[in-house]
């Protein structure tokens, strides 16, 4: 624990504050990062700073340990409720730029499919990338991501099921963006167990993510310019 | 050889007349019936003719109860979401504060509460109508499962974490009353029971959560319905490539695969011990590719596990209702063309 007077951190105790952030994310260390976020406004670090080179170094750290088959889905629960817990005593505090508008992506679980741990696996690591997530929740009716993606501009679609007999609703919201003259103004990617690269061809989609730790590397890719 | 001899000949790892082929179909048959799912959830006779209509019409070798629609979940106070034409889901959970909750929980009479009698009544009727030519599979929900539909499966997720001995207790309740339930469908009539588990492959959980919050529990459970006199197959979807040891040391009579496991190595590893059943991809192949697809998926499959017997040709997952009836077609057919013993 760092505990320095407001104000007179050096840069290197700054980037141990940092180090530590990541450390209790990883590591799944609610208390941890709760007293290191308080303990960063306190000593005047730039709260989004905090967040993005601490907390979202850690969530970096635990999608690679969950890609490698270190971490599991439990692992990576508890690291982002130590996340959220950090967050939300940063947020507050976040000097917010409004020139830049951020990268939008829409999240949702399909239409009769109430499994959403994965897709909240990807708004947690999409939010930590520094994304804009409007999460749609789960069982979304498949008329609201075309309604969605045009009320808030967004740049990516994600759409996730976990059944093979939800599935195919994936493949109507691409109809219907297609029907409202809309494909071409928004990505679509999809995830969820039972589907394959193979099956986001056929339905038209941009891509596929193996899991949620794909997410951000995929949003990345198809918002590239 | 009648569908029913068949069958448990191949769960006894003996070789029938040919490989058994079991589409697990629920919706497929109450669509193909020309019912939506909802009235199917309320009415028996309905649910018992869109499976006797299927199977006479396709002419595989089981029929399925009214399965996995949460209904041990929700005759313990967990309340459900039933949509028009599809399964039912869990809408919330009757587990939310441990401290309160847990005492309050009852195990279920198979007999009176939630939709319990509904689909014993089911599951009778079908027997009653089969006899002893078509083997009855009737449905209990994993262990593990039935805790995750009680606390919400983010939420047991996180307990493994942060509420494992709390966590355990709702197992230990869950297990309990997959039992009373079991021995109530063994008793309606069921030559099988069907245990799955979605929620504890290696997608989710790490082997050593696994080993420490599912496997006792859920060997517990098969082990009791082993004592019935009854047969299980154990069904996990996803990557269980870590744990195929220990589903088998459960002491189910058959373990059922999804796309994520190579048959070959299945049927080396456990194949002398377990029945192997799978593993035809339903979202992919019987869902969107053509009948000649199906059966060269088929072939490979049969060709990878039929040796010696003991292999059941069944998909990776229950069938989505808008499965084009060729393809069912074309996976019966393919046992006949490729999966005869000698």
């Amino acid at each position: 624990m760092v505990s320095i007077s407001k104000g007179v951190l050096k840069i290197t105790e700054k980037t141990e504050l940092f180090e530590k952030l990541a450390k209790c994310v990883v590591d799944g260390d609610e208390e941890g990062a709760k007293q290191l976020a308080e303990e960063a406004i306190k000593n005047g670090i730039d709260a989004y700073e905090a967040i993005m080179q601490g907390l979202a170094v850690g969530m970096n750290k635990v999608s690679e340990l969950y890609e490698k088959g270190e971490y599991y889905v439990p692992e990576v629960l508890l690291s982002a409720s130590a996340m959220n817990m950090a967050v939300e005593i940063l947020k507050p505090h976040i000097k917010i730029d409004k020139t830049t508008k951020p990268i939008a992506v829409v999240l949702g679980v399909v239409e009769g499919d109430i499994h959403d741990i994965g897709k909240n696996l990807v708004k947690i690591m999409l939010d930590a990338a520094g994304y804009k997530v409007i999460d749609l929740g789960k069982d979304v009716p498949i008329g609201e991501f075309v309604k969605a993606a045009k009320e808030n501009g967004a740049d990516v679609i994600g759409m996730s099921a976990l059944m093979t007999t939800t599935m195919p609703g994936m493949k109507k919201v691409v109809e219907q963006l297609v029907a409202a003259n809309y494909r071409e103004k928004v990505k679509v990617m999809i995830g969820g167990a039972p589907t394959t690269m193979e099956y986001a061809e056929t339905i038209g989609a941009d891509m596929w993510g193996k899991d949620a730790s794909s997410a951000v590397g995929i949003v990345k890719r198809l918002t590239a310019h | 050889m009648t569908p029913y001899e068949r069958l448990m000949i191949a769960f006894e790892l003996k070789k029938p007349d040919r490989v058994p082929v079991t589409p697990f179909v629920r919706e497929w048959c109450v669509r193909q019936a020309g019912y939506k799912f909802s009235e199917v959830m309320s009415n028996t006779e309905k649910y018992v003719y869109s499976q006797l209509y299927s199977i006479r019409k396709y002419g595989y070798d089981m029929v399925l109860d009214l399965l996995a629609v949460h209904a041990e979940s929700e005759a313990m106070g967990s309340v459900l979401k039933i949509p028009e034409d599809a399964p039912p889901s869990v809408d919330i959970p009757a587990v939310n504060d441990y401290s309160k909750d847990l005492p309050k929980l009852r195990i279920p009479h198979p007999r009176k509460d939630g939709r319990l009698p509904l689909i014993l009544k089911g599951t009778k009727r079908l027997k009653e109508a089969v006899g002893d030519t078509i083997p009855v599979m009737g449905y209990v929900q994993a262990c593990w499962r039935h805790t995750c539909m009680m606390r919400g499966t983010e939420r047991a997720l996180l307990d493994m974490k942060k509420n494992p001995d709390a966590l355990k207790e709702l197992l230990d309740i869950a297990t309990e009353s997959c039992i009373v339930y079991g021995e109530a469908v063994v008793e309606a009539g069921a030559d099988l029971i069907w245990v799955s588990d979605p929620t504890s492959s290696g997608d989710m959980i790490s082997k050593k959560a696994f080993e420490e919050f599912v496997y006792p529990f859920l060997r517990r459970q098969i082990k009791a319905f082993k004592r019935m006199g009854t047969k299980v197959f154990l069904h996990i979807c996803g990557n269980v490539n870590d744990r195929l040891e220990s589903m088998a040391n459960t002491g189910a009579d058959a373990i059922s695969v999804d796309e994520k496991v190579d048959l070959a190595k299945a049927k080396t590893l456990i194949g002398n011990r377990v029945c192997i059943m799978g593993n035809i991809s339903p979202g992919v192949t019987l869902l969107q590719k053509t009948p000649q697809d199906v059966e060269q998926e088929c072939k490979v499959a049969i060709e990878k596990a039929m040796e010696g017997g003991g292999f059941v040709l069944a998909p990776g997952c229950i069938i989505p209702a808008a499965t084009p009836g060729e393809n069912i077609a074309a996976m019966v057919n393919s046992v006949k063309k490729y999966g005869v013993y000698q």
